[in-house]
């Protein structure tokens, strides 16, 4: 299945194409390119290297609660 | 740690070819137990790629017949959904070889929202349909989607591919270029119709939904197996075989249908008691489910990727036709993006 996974935006690079994102305190390098007006501490969606929405922090704790709900189901 | 999953493929010199899937969890063992509502309220949050083509499946598999009349709504996601993502393929993976030609990505990102925000709208509905032919017409096609679905043969595709540059049709000349079209050109076998019955018995063999087959063989789902009978494709296949290039233009014959389908609003989900067909930007999207009491007893979801990632179907079959030579890890990826896993791959010469 393709998931696409909140994380948090830590940082962004200056000419605003590349951040790095934390997943569950794992620090990720991806690419910016399809979005625009992202900054530090946003939550964004990601998937295979880009970062494809934002959302809102309410709605990443909740799909993340969700994801970690279906990593117990599976164990 | 939450995984995306991932596909990796291991390429031997003697032509063989290996593929593995990490591809995460199994989603639907965690709607066992749960109300059809629920479900409904948790796929969009899970798949958010994909959701809308999830919830139509999920709606006429829990439903049946009770469905149709949110059908045609649900075919207006889907196809917002498939457009997007046939889109991001083309931005994401051909523009950044075309050059630096930007295909705006902002118009790209909000087809889906837009829909949305139109449905039940009949004007509102057209001009997102307008909206999509505008965004083919001037960043992709660089012609109307009619005059392109018109193209018939491979002289007229050539003098389409010579005119008005646009980044995907230089990325189809680059192909054509390095001598790629026939590139991974094998015998691949189309899905077929699935009979209905038949279909829902097979899920009872709990392997089925992580490695599909229809009567013993892999089967490809995708733009190609819908498209391979437009006149284009015929000429194309028949000139170069089912390759990257007949593979490429399959994406984009699918994408230029997707204004017309819209304006059309047909009910485009299959099934009913207990199955959900959507179809999705990668292929056949199956939810089967039986319910209990009004609750989900057993729900299994059968993804695209499963078909045309299967150890031995239409992905693995077409690199065992390359040849090992120096570039061959160029040639799987353009292959294997083309036919497009929806997951992070790795590629390993051994």
């Amino acid at each position: 299945m393709c998931l696409a996974i909140p994380a948090e935006v830590v940082a962004i690079t200056e000419d605003k194409q590349t951040a790095t994102v934390s997943l569950d305190g794992v620090r990720k390098d991806i690419s910016l390119a399809l979005l625009t007006d992202v900054t530090e501490g946003d939550f964004v969606l990601i998937h295979v290297g880009y970062a494809l929405n934002k959302i809102s922090p309410e709605e990443a704790e909740r799909t993340l609660a969700l994801m970690a709900e279906l990593e117990e189901v599976a164990s | 740690m939450i995984a995306e999953g991932r596909i990796s493929i291991e390429m031997g010199r003697d032509g063989d070819v290996r593929l593995s899937s990490n591809r995460g969890v199994d989603v639907a063992r965690m709607l066992r137990g749960r109300s059809p509502s629920d479900v409904l309220d948790l796929l969009p949050r899970l798949f958010s790629l994909c959701g809308h083509a999830h919830v139509a499946a999920a709606r006429r598999a829990m439903f049946g017949p009770q469905a149709d009349e949110m059908c045609r709504s649900d075919s207006l996601m889907v196809l917002a959904e498939n457009a997007r993502e046939h889109l991001l393929r083309i931005l994401t993976g051909w523009r950044a070889q075309a050059g630096p030609t930007a295909l705006n990505a902002a118009p790209v990102m909000s087809l889906v929202k837009g829909m949305k925000a139109a449905l039940g709208a009949r004007k509102a509905e057209r001009e997102q349909a307008d909206t999509l032919a505008d965004i083919l017409e001037h960043d992709v096609l660089g012609a109307r989607a009619a005059q392109f679905l018109a193209l018939d043969n491979i002289k007229a595709f050539d003098g389409w591919l010579a005119g008005a540059p646009t980044p995907a049709k230089d990325h189809l000349s680059g192909v054509i270029a390095k001598g790629w079209a026939s590139l991974g050109a094998s015998q691949t076998h189309y899905l077929p119709d699935l009979s209905e019955n038949l279909l829902k018995k097979r899920f009872s063999d709990p392997e089925f939904s992580r490695y599909p087959d229809w009567q013993g063989q892999p089967h490809e789902t995708g733009p190609l197996e819908r498209q391979s009978g437009h006149p284009l494709l015929v000429a194309l296949i028949k000139a170069h075989g089912a390759g990257l290039l007949a593979r490429l233009v399959a994406r984009l014959v699918e994408l230029a249908r997707i204004p017309e389908q819209m304006q059309n609003g047909d009910c485009l989900v299959q099934g009913g008691d207990g199955l959900g067909i959507a179809k999705t930007a990668r292929g056949r999207l199956i939810h089967a489910v039986t319910q209990d009491n009004g609750m989900i007893a057993e729900y299994h979801i059968l993804a695209p990727t499963e078909w045309n990632f299967h150890p031995e179907g239409a992905a693995v079959q077409a690199l065992r036709t390359l040849p090992s030579e120096a570039d061959l890890p160029m040639r799987a990826h353009a292959l294997i993006e083309a036919i497009d896993p929806c997951v992070a791959f790795e590629v390993r010469v051994v």
